[in-house]
């Protein structure tokens, strides 16, 4: 008599999950990669040597069938909890559906930004091959957000509360999501070399600031929620008065220069040398300020979002970076820089829209911005 | 009583996509009810439809209420061609017919395809109107409770138990008619289902009429086993033991009454059978040995309606009782219990099996003396429902009462004097509590462990198994050959039966089960019990005692069944009585413990008492393969504990029930390999497949016991091997109760059973304002969880009703979406999310609370830990599970298939699975929380690799109760 057996299945009423066989299995190892790990991690001395691969070997596969015949559900986790076919407690339930969700932040950096569609899944294979994982967890990491993509793209309402609630997801995962979607549905190119030093939190954060500030998805009651103000945008045109007038650019250097000193005179910043006084400040004011308000201009060309983080980039954080500037000192110029703006008669009838645009902008510049 | 049933469909959820371009589905249903059939409207695009039907009646005469299931069927309409089936559902309406339901039905069905398994749910109700009408020449039997427990459940009483039951149907069987080789697998299956179910429901409703006619009103130990025999037919047996219980509250009023009207002198019966396991006290007045016969038969093909098929079935079983009658009498017994019946078929040869433990039974233990009687049986109750509490119970006892009891249960073993002549196997010796006392050396029933009898140290689950293999043939050779083989292979297994008790220093066996099954070129038979050390019979681990302190063994033999012997007795504990302490037996009787003048110590000669049996059985010449079989017996890991009972000997801790587990392991082997090596096999393959069973479960609690565990041998084809193991999987409680929901509730209620007696009718009576109180407020307040579940599971229709009311605004929204939008895309896409808005989340919510209360199945007939409240009625389902791709098809899960299997595991996952689904719908459906005395008898895994086919069969039954 054969001493393997070809069929070996263990069934009970209730589905208990080893959630270190879960991980394994979501990270696609196979059963005897799975197998040799699970017993390492076992110390039982009480277990004879003989027989316990094949021991470890059948738990293993019963455990990834669990999965296996979950993982369908898994895609839609409202389901999960109201089917009837398998009894898993809540905690559980709970577990296997944030851990199946959770985020590879290495693999989904490279897709962040692009197109949830068919060509960038086929291109996955360039992305595995860079961050040595395996294909079908890369297409698994991809699918994850593409479903949650097309979920929530028509639904009204919170975007993160939308997302919250038909994934089952905890908040922070939640937050997550709702920024791989947006930067999605914008299309914010995110794979230029330059924001490669940038990651996948950076641009999770970012587009926090922007969904918060930005879109209407907070309030509960918007079709769109993940549309930018087109409002908003159109009126941020005319912040483009602050660098188009000379005498206008001249008096908004000036307050910002005075604010920086009075600040520094409040603080008694260190770092006196060579960045002593507010030269630093007037030095750099003409090609940041070019460049912020050049930004905000554009900003209504829906390709020019696309580009928001590379100007953001190019145009403020690299020109502060090699002036030498700390974050700090570019929190400090932005704070002053934004609160002149604010003083300007021309632009007080904007101050709201100035507001939403310099605030958010500066959350973001503060947030890629490393030495 | 005919009566009008009425069926409403309300809602569907999680349908397949039955257009693959729209990827949604035009669903509607079918609701048929004997010959007629109702439809509901088609609800388009949309897997999660609500038809919120108008309610289709159906009138009917209870013959017919009791035999025909209802069947609902899901169809997706086509316009142009033949609509697509996506599943059924069959509802056993036999426990609406009870009188204490509430004759309502109501909940979410899975809906079973046997080709794709379960496809979507849908929520619907039944509701029963009976009309009363005495008709004296129906051939009805409604409102009699069928109850799979081998015991009484403790919400009820016995007053009389009137005696056996039995019937059975026979049919053609659809899998094997000429025109299955026309329709498809669907249609046969489905036709077989159909049939099934009928045949469930007209066996019982015959069995009802044979109890009412003895005078009883329920039917206990309720065993239903199916025979398929091929292209001779289906045969659906069902036996039982006609009983009249009545529920506890009602007893303390009404007893007198009935007592008066029972007449007693009904129990000379054709066959004195009883095929429950436990008994009240005072109905047993003495055990003998367990008495089995077989006999071997040659089929023929049955042809519907001709009456000769019953009437040889029939003489087939008759003559098999007969005989077992006959063992009866020769050990001086009136009946027969824990009576069992059993076929093996392959082709067309049958063995037909019963099995029972002969036994004095005193069918006038009804009360004589109301009270006594009435503390007497509550003791049982106790004893029964925490039966692993039984030796704290007992120290409570008076001292008084315990003489009683040890006087009575030592008595329940005496060998009468007149049967020591005889010839007879039995080996008499005197009992070491009472030396005029003849009792044997070594006890098998079939019975549970009485609950007077004192034992010492744990049981523990003892196996023999013996296979031969056989040539190939076919007719009456065939059958002749068969028969040769039974009594080498019986005698074969009681040989190692008795060595292996004996070698575990152990000298009863209980729960014995012995099953010789048939394959077309093995013959294999597994007997399994629980065994045990009986303080009333001789105890072999003290002579084992005095060995040790003689000088060791010479032979090397000797030496390992000594250190075997010394191992066990470690292991099971079985030396408590002689260190005399914890021990009651040894507390109340010193005297009695034996002396070194008694004539059970054997100084003489005590090391061949330790090997006595071995002697006796097998020369020393023999064969060192029997040895090493004995020997090699792996006994269950480290503290735990193994049973094939409804309690695990010895354990003293109260217990929970972690799952209801089945594991089926298949093994090859060679067509053409001799017996030993096939026993060999065998052997190597029931205990590894228990070593892989021990180390899921210990996987998640390293101490961990098995209670209930039952094995099944199925020999599916000519060279594959079925071990499919059932059991209860239970950890102790722990004192920090993990889930709080279902340990408040039990801990809230214990107090209130100790005070007054009367099971949760506080809890019932609060029901109302509970109901009127919010959901919300509740859980919000809350303070009593307890409550909440309580009017959740007695009043499945209130929840369900205002959920109702939310799908119904959700519906309309539903189609609007999907017919202005327009666009199918984008109804498609957001197929499963178009439940938007509040009214779905709360729903969520109401099913997030459903699942925290976890519907349990177990193979025990009780509890651990919990009350049962109400029997509400018995289930009974075969369940057909089919592939036509086993490698390729959709369910397929790749990743997890073994490398040296054949592709089929992810099939018996499903449908094992699924199973365990279908059953938890049906019991929350009709109101009950858990399913008691499950039990899965003729599970079959067929498989064709040729043709990437693979069918599974399963007959799955239980008891639907309600449990606090």
């Amino acid at each position: 008599m054969e001493s393997l057996p070809d069929v070996d299945v263990f069934v009970g009423n209730i589905v208990s999950i080893d959630f270190a066989a879960y991980e394994l299995w979501l990270e696609q190892a196979e059963a005897e990669e799975a197998r040799d790990y699970l017993m390492k991690l076992d110390k039982d001395e009480h277990k004879e040597k003989e027989g316990r691969e094949f021991l470890f070997y059948s738990y293993v596969l019963d455990q990834f069938r669990i999965f296996g015949m979950l993982e369908p559900m898994l895609h839609y986790p409202t389901m999960l909890a109201n089917q009837m076919t398998y009894q898993i407690s809540m905690d559980s339930q709970k577990l296997v559906i944030s851990k199946y969700y959770a985020l590879d932040e290495v693999v989904v950096r490279e897709f962040l930004g692009k197109k949830l569609n068919k060509s960038t899944r086929r291109d996955l294979d360039e992305i595995c091959a860079k961050t040595q994982k395996k294909l079908k967890y890369c297409q698994r990491q991809f699918d994850n957000c593409r479903r949650i993509f097309k979920a929530v793209e028509d639904m009204s309402g919170s975007l993160v509360k939308n997302i919250q609630k038909h994934f089952q997801l905890p908040l922070s995962l939640s937050w997550d999501y709702a920024a791989v979607v947006f930067l999605a549905n914008h299309r914010f190119d995110c794979s230029k070399r330059k924001l490669s030093c940038l990651g996948f939190r950076d641009f999770v954060e970012c587009s926090k600031f922007l969904i918060e500030s930005w879109t209407h998805s907070q309030t509960d009651c918007t079709d769109l929620p993940q549309e930018i103000d087109p409002e908003f945008l159109h009126d941020l045109r005319s912040v483009k008065i602050l660098v188009s007038e000379q005498k206008l650019f001249d008096k908004h250097k000036n307050t910002t220069v005075n604010k920086a000193r009075e600040l520094l005179h409040l603080s008694e910043l260190k770092g006196s040398d060579e960045l002593a006084g507010t030269q630093w400040c007037e030095a750099s004011f003409r090609p940041l300020s070019r460049g912020i308000v050049g930004i905000a201009s554009c900003l209504y060309k829906s390709k020019e979002i696309r580009d928001y983080f590379i100007d953001i980039f190019e145009k403020v954080v690299e020109p502060c970076r090699t002036c030498g500037w700390d974050k700090e000192r570019v929190n400090m110029f932005l704070q002053c820089y934004a609160a002149a703006a604010k003083q300007l008669p021309q632009i007080e009838q904007l101050s709201l829209t100035w507001d939403k645009y310099i605030k958010t902008t500066t959350k973001c510049i503060l947030q890629i911005y490393k030495k | 009583m005919p009566g009008r049933l009425k069926v409403r469909i309300i809602a569907g959820r999680h349908l397949p996509v039955m257009d693959r371009a729209s990827e949604l589905t035009d669903a509607f249903v079918e609701v048929k009810f004997g010959s007629l059939t109702y439809k509901t409207e088609v609800f388009p695009k949309s897997l999660n439809p609500t038809w919120n039907s108008e309610w289709f009646k159906f009138e009917v005469d209870d013959e017919h209420l009791q035999d025909e299931p209802l069947q609902i069927r899901v169809l997706d309409h086509d316009t142009y061609s033949a609509h697509d089936a996506i599943g059924k559902i069959y509802i056993d309406i036999d426990p609406l017919l009870d009188d204490e339901s509430s004759h309502v039905l109501c909940g979410w069905f899975p809906i079973y395809d046997t080709m794709h398994g379960i496809r979507g749910e849908i929520l619907l109700t039944v509701k029963l109107e009976l009309f009363a009408d005495a008709n004296q020449f129906k051939q009805s039997s409604c409102g009699f409770k069928f109850i799979c427990g081998v015991t009484v459940p403790e919400c009820y009483r016995i007053k009389y138990i009137h005696g056996f039951v039995h019937e059975f149907l026979v049919n053609e069987d659809p899998e094997y008619k000429w025109i299955d080789k026309l329709r498809t697998p669907r249609a046969t299956n489905e036709a077989r289902q159909r049939l099934f179910s009928k045949m469930t429901g007209e066996l019982q409703r015959r069995i009802g009429r044979k109890v009412e006619n003895m005078g009883g009103n329920a039917v206990l130990g309720y065993q239903q086993q199916f025979d398929i025999e091929e292209d001779s037919g289906i045969v659906v047996r069902g036996i039982g033991t006609a009983v009249t219980i009545e529920t506890r509250k009602k007893s303390r009023k009404k007893s007198t009454i009935r007592s008066a009207s029972s007449s007693p002198d009904k129990l000379t019966k054709d066959f004195p059978f009883y095929t429950m396991k436990s008994f009240p006290p005072r109905f047993l007045s003495r055990l003998s040995i367990a008495v089995n016969a077989h006999s071997v038969k040659l089929l023929e093909k049955i042809h519907t309606g001709n009456s000769e098929d019953v009437e040889t079935r029939d003489s087939w079983w008759n003559e098999l009782r007969q005989e077992i009658k006959g063992h009866c009498h020769a050990l001086a017994c009136n009946a027969v219990i824990g009576y069992t019946e059993h076929a093996s078929i392959c082709d067309d040869v049958v063995i037909l099996s019963a099995q029972g433990t002969a036994a004095t039974v005193n069918p006038l233990f009804c009360p004589v003396s109301q009270d006594k009687d009435e503390n007497c049986d509550d003791h049982f109750l106790q004893v029964n429902f925490s039966g692993s509490k039984r030796n704290s119970t007992f120290s409570e006892s008076t001292v008084q009462s315990l003489d009683e009891d040890k006087e009575d249960s030592l008595l329940l073993f005496e060998v009468p004097k007149e049967l020591t002549e005889l010839v007879c196997p039995m080996k008499c010796q005197p009992s070491p509590l009472n030396p005029n006392i003849l009792v044997p050396d070594m006890l098998f029933t079939t019975v549970h462990l009485p609950n007077d009898v004192l034992y010492i140290g744990k049981g523990t689950v003892v196996q023999a198994r013996f296979c031969r293999s056989k040539k190939k043939g076919q007719g009456e050779p065939n059958a002749a050959l068969v028969s040769e083989f039974l009594p080498f292979i019986e005698y074969e297994l009681h040989k190692r039966l008795y060595n292996k008790v004996k070698i575990r220093g152990m000298n009863a066996l209980f729960g014995l089960e012995s099953k010789i099954t048939l394959g077309e070129n093995i013959v294999v038979g597994v007997a399994t019990g629980t065994a045990v050390c009986l303080a009333a019979l001789p105890n072999i681990c003290q002579q084992s005692a005095s060995v040790e302190s003689k000088e060791p063994s010479t032979s090397s033999l000797e030496a390992r069944y000594t250190s075997f012997t010394r191992q066990c007795v470690e292991v099971f504990q079985l030396k408590q009585t002689t260190e005399a302490e914890c021990d009651p037996t040894s507390n109340a009787h010193p005297h009695l413990s034996p002396s070194p003048r008694s004539p059970l110590s054997l100084s003489m000669d005590d090391k061949r008492s330790l090997v006595i049996g071995i002697d006796e059985f097998s020369p020393h010449d023999d064969d060192d393969e029997f040895h090493d079989l004995l020997l090699n017996d792996s006994l269950p890991p480290p503290h735990c504990y193994i049973s094939n009972l409804d309690i695990c000997p010895g354990l003293n801790e109260s217990l929970t029930l972690t799952q209801m587990f089945s594991l089926l392991w298949r093994v090859r082997y060679d067509d053409d390999a001799n017996d030993k090596t096939l026993n060999e096999g065998l052997t190597r393959c029931c205990e590894q497949a228990m070593k892989t069973l021990w180390f899921r479960l210990r996987r998640n609690n390293p101490v961990c016991f098995i209670a209930k565990a039952r094995f099944l041998l199925v020999l599916a084809d000519d060279d594959e091997l079925q071990i499919w193991i059932t059991g209860a999987a239970l950890i102790p409680d722990t004192k920090a109760p993990k889930d709080s929901n279902k340990k408040i509730s039990f801990r809230n209620s214990a107090p209130v059973r100790a005070k007054n007696g009367l099971l949760q009718e506080p809890d019932l009576a609060k029901e109302d304002d509970v109901e009127s109180n919010d959901e919300g407020d509740m859980l919000s307040l809350g303070l009593d969880v307890r409550k909440f579940s309580a009017s959740f599971i007695s009043r499945p229709l209130s929840p369900l009703y205002r959920k109702l009311k939310r799908t119904n605004t959700v519906g309309s929204r539903n189609r609007y979406d999907s017919t202005s939008s327009g666009a199918s895309k984008t109804a498609a896409r957001n197929r499963h999310f178009s439940e938007g808005g509040s009214s779905i989340s709360d729903i969520d919510h109401r099913d997030l609370n459903e699942a925290s209360e976890p519907v349990e199945i177990t193979p025990m007939s009780y509890m651990c830990d919990r009350a049962t409240v109400r029997h509400i009625g018995v289930l009974n389902m075969f369940i057909i599970r089919e592939t036509t791709a086993v490698r390729g098809s959709d369910e397929e899960i790749p990743s997890a298939e073994p490398a040296h299997g054949t592709g089929c595991s992810w099939f018996v996952s499903r449908s094992l699975t699924e199973t365990n689904a279908l059953i938890r719908a049906h019991v929350v459906a009709l109101g009950g929380n858990a399913l008691t005395s499950y039990k899965s008898s003729h599970c079959v895994l067929k498989e064709s690799l040729a043709k990437n086919e693979a069918q599974c069969l399963i007959h799955v039954s239980g008891d639907v109760v309600l449990i606090h």
